[in-house]
């Protein structure tokens, strides 16, 4: 029998505040792991995230090769440091990031999803965030507010 | 910014519908025969797109469960009108499962609609955005990350 402990899901989130990518890794696992993972993903470019995401000398290679360069925060506690400029890119960017994050749960219900097993799991995570972005794209389009979905639930 | 005044249910399912239909044709996705993924077999009785169209009703409209969600279609009288042809709850989740890598594409496809080529790819250029438009450009730290991000040690 299959049991789920516990699933942790790294969402990879463009500037504007879209899900590009979900990567979902066990909840038991660090998560510098869901960058590792994002090495057997479809998924290339730039990453920004925190110091839990500094990946490893060999692992950077590897992740290097397939298309993924990683900037992460620095600790207090580490030899090497970011530049100032760096780190403060990534103090002023990470706010509204994890505003992102925050209604995706909130809009999308994404702190619970009822499926029957992993691949199901899988579909409709991917729907939630495919949902958030076709809700912004509306929005866009018929100039409301970009972060809204109480019009669409007014709708129902 | 106040709410907008609410537009129709019906309103809901077609921009969605539309959405799709743009994001599809971004990505350069046709459907054949009511299948957006080649696969086996006759021409389903319900379209790719009309699966794909209500998984992302369920979730904008903040369903919690298939099995909620099928409730309520099955007696919302626009949704009926809309879906006349409609799969029970297993088939439409098993459906879902077979357009995963789909939703996948879509959402990428989404981001380039919205945004234009991805600033986290490195050999794009990056959006410069200020609210000082009359001063001399500065460079963006995003025009500078890439080539920082390959002298990580």
């Amino acid at each position: 029998m299959l049991w789920f402990h516990g699933v942790r899901e790294h969402l990879i989130v463009t500037q504007g505040g879209l899900i590009a990518f979900l990567q979902p890794v066990g909840g038991n696992r660090h998560d510098v792991q869901g960058l590792y993972a994002l090495l057997e993903s479809s998924f290339e470019g730039l990453l920004v995230g925190d110091s839990a995401y500094w990946p490893k000398i060999a692992r950077r290679k590897a992740l290097a090769a397939k298309g993924i360069q990683v900037i992460a925060a620095t600790c207090a506690s580490w030899h090497f440091q970011n530049p100032p400029e760096i780190a403060e890119f990534i103090n002023k960017h990470r706010r509204p990031i994890e505003r992102v994050i925050g209604l995706f749960d909130q809009q999308f219900n994404a702190a619970r999803t009822l499926c029957r097993s992993p691949k199901h799991y899988h579909a409709r995570r991917w729907t939630k965030a495919l949902a958030h972005n076709i809700s912004r794209y509306i929005n866009a389009k018929n100039k409301w507010p970009i972060e809204s979905t109480t019009h669409f639930r007014a709708a129902s | 910014m106040s709410e907008p005044a609410a537009p129709s249910l019906e309103d809901i399912v077609i921009a969605v519908y539309a959405a799709i239909d743009d994001a599809l044709s971004n990505a350069g996705i046709k459907a054949t025969n009511g299948k957006l993924i080649s696969r086996p077999g006759p021409a389903p009785q319900v379209d790719d797109r009309e699966i794909l169209c209500l998984a992302l009703i369920e979730e904008i409209l903040g369903f919690h469960s298939d099995n909620s969600f099928h409730l309520w279609l099955g007696r919302n009288p626009t949704m009926c009108a809309l879906f006349p042809r409609r799969l029970t709850r297993q088939n439409f989740a098993d459906r879902r499962v077979l357009l995963t890598g789909l939703l996948e594409t879509l959402c990428k496809a989404l981001c380039v609609m919205i945004e234009g080529p991805s600033p986290f790819l490195s050999s794009t250029a990056t959006p410069w955005k200020s609210a000082a438009r009359f001063e001399p450009r500065r460079r963006s730290a995003w025009e500078d990350l890439p080539a920082r991000a390959a002298a990580m040690p």
